[in-house]
């Protein structure tokens, strides 16, 4: 695995990781936190939405399959459901319970990785025990 | 309690099936279009959010507040997703998914440098697991 190739996801683990700052001084101002995450998700479409039409990419909507358009739309749908859910549990109980929960999620990728993507990747050895050392480091840290 | 960990775990598979249709989408379509697909598909369930919320975002919402929640938008749902994205269509699900929900190590050095919170032995724990599996994902040979 080269530089470049983790790059992409260390970016995103860096742009996620300010997401727990910048939503406790949302919170700080206005204690409303689905409302908060709705704001958010409905400017990221427009600022996405206005990006994917002024750099041109409109007409590769044209190309993408139907059944590529429902995955993304399917993972798009998950995504936001999954910050519900979130919100919920957090009615329920601490956030030092919610956040190693949601921590798993990787173990989730990697099972449904190794039944449904068999044809797209291998599941090793390594990834297992590379996501399960993340999980648990990322469970020490949040819980 | 029960209530709020069924919540929780549904988080995490909610989120841990994201990779899984966006690397299955991956395969006709690129990331940018993911995104732009995956955004839109879940305009629906934020108009019902705001439909049955309680209370007006305008009357809820301070500026300073909206601000904040705008950040997150940018930062998670758009450039978080893009390079979570883009990972997934280089190295696959199950690998890039646990580098990206690293990102509490990146919170934690945060808060370590520039808040000086204290380091604790749970904190250095979870660190160095964090940083062993990363260290085990990153070692392996590309499969």
């Amino acid at each position: 695995m080269s530089v470049r190739d983790i790059c992409f996801p260390v970016l995103a683990a860096l742009c996620y990781s300010t997401n727990p700052i910048l939503i406790k001084l949302g919170l700080r101002s206005s204690n409303e936190p689905l409302l908060g995450a709705a704001i958010g998700m409905v400017v990221s479409t427009v600022v996405y939405g206005g990006y994917f039409l002024l750099t041109g990419q409109a007409r590769d909507l044209r190309t993408v399959p139907w059944r590529a358009a429902w995955y993304f739309a399917c993972a798009g749908i998950s995504s936001t459901l999954g910050v519900f859910t979130f919100f919920a549990a957090h009615q329920y109980i601490p956030a030092a319970v919610v956040a190693p929960l949601t921590a798993t999620a990787p173990l989730v990728t990697l099972t449904l990785s190794y039944f449904l993507l068999h044809k797209l990747e291998q599941v090793t050895r390594g990834d297992v025990w590379g996501t399960v050392l993340i999980v648990l480091g990322v469970v020490l840290l949040v819980s | 309690m029960f209530y709020g960990a069924c919540f929780a775990l549904m988080s995490a598979v909610l989120w841990g099936t994201i990779p899984i249709f966006v690397r299955k989408g991956l395969a006709h379509a690129n990331a940018s279009v993911a995104v732009l697909l995956g955004l839109l598909a879940s305009v629906p369930l934020l108009v019902v959010v705001f439909l049955l919320h309680p209370r007006s975002a305008l009357q809820t919402i301070s500026p300073q507040a909206a601000l904040w929640f705008a950040a997150v938008g940018i930062m998670g749902p758009c450039l978080g997703r893009m390079f979570n994205y883009l990972g997934v269509a280089r190295l696959g699900a199950a690998r890039a998914t646990p580098l990206i929900n690293s990102s509490p190590l990146f919170t934690t050095v945060f808060a370590l440098v520039f808040l000086g919170e204290q380091i604790t032995l749970k904190i250095l724990l979870g660190v160095l697991c964090i940083v062993a599996g990363v260290g085990v994902l990153t070692g392996q040979q590309r499969v």
